[in-house]
């Protein structure tokens, strides 16, 4: 399940400007063709999450590392694994495992582009 | 006003990674471009070699210094078909055949020149494996917004 990125209009953008939505460029290739190197994403924290969500996470081992990929299921623990769109070119939980809760910092909410 | 709120948006945006866990992430045909001129000096080199007359001590260096030639040939091409292959399947992405339709039909005729050059003495297809490593060269840095003039080492 695929769930589509609508384009941020202009009060999205203000969301942004007041600290309610925080911004991420996208550094590869491991989410296309949904989302591209170099494109510009909003995403909110408060956003409740489901399955087919592109979310923006720390990565579990790299700690300095911030990742974007879809969320491919939500255990009934709570733990939630993720993908990229491109498997061919990505690294997700099919080699880190299912990441906790806490460890995603928001729900990609509308896109710049 | 729009002007500034322009500003505070380009400036808020952090990285988040999508991309697989590469080992290094160096990309550079130059290394393809390396063992390329090697295959094309060597081929030169087989096509100028003289077979000796008579004294069968020169016949010996002159076969030692053929099989070298090949041997080497033989290796130097196999690497170009690495380089390229390494370029292909791990830097060019899917995104990139939006710029580079050809890009599959340039990558797929510079390893079958590399077969090519291993099977055959030919001047013609060491050039022509030349030109498409030329190719991909360009290709590459056009992909990374960098101009890097093409040069040779011979």
């Amino acid at each position: 399940m695929h769930n589509e990125i609508p384009i941020a209009g202009i009060f999205a953008k203000l969301r942004l400007y007041m600290g309610l939505l925080q911004g991420f460029e996208v550094d590869g290739d491991s989410m296309y063709p949904s989302l591209k190197n170099g494109d510009r994403v909003l995403i909110d924290e408060r956003s409740t999450l489901g399955v087919g969500d592109v979310v923006v996470a720390l990565h579990p081992f790299k700690t300095s590392v911030k990742i974007v990929k879809r969320v491919s299921s939500i255990e009934p623990n709570g733990k939630i694994s993720l993908i990229g769109d491109n498997p061919l070119e990505s690294s997700d939980s099919r080699s880190f495992g299912s990441i906790k809760r806490t460890e995603v910092i928001g729900k990609v909410v509308f896109r710049l582009t | 006003m729009f002007e500034t709120l322009k500003n505070k948006l380009a400036a808020n945006f952090e990285t988040a990674e999508a991309h697989c866990d590469g080992p290094c992430g160096v990309y550079d045909p130059a290394q393809s471009r390396i063992e390329a001129e090697s295959v094309l000096q060597l081929t030169k080199k087989i096509l100028d070699l003289k077979r000796p007359e008579g004294d069968d001590k020169a016949f010996a260096a002159y076969q030692n210094t053929l099989t070298r030639y090949i041997t080497i040939k033989e290796q130097r091409a196999e690497l170009t078909k690495h380089h390229l292959l390494v370029l292909w399947t791990d830097y060019f992405k899917p995104a990139h055949l939006e710029k580079f339709p050809d890009l599959h039909e340039t990558f797929w005729t510079a390893a079958k020149l590399c077969s090519s050059c291993k099977q055959e003495v030919s001047l013609e297809h060491a050039q022509e494996l030349m030109d498409a490593v030329k190719k991909v060269h360009e290709m590459f840095w056009s992909s990374k917004d960098k101009e890097v003039p093409w040069y040779t080492a011979s």
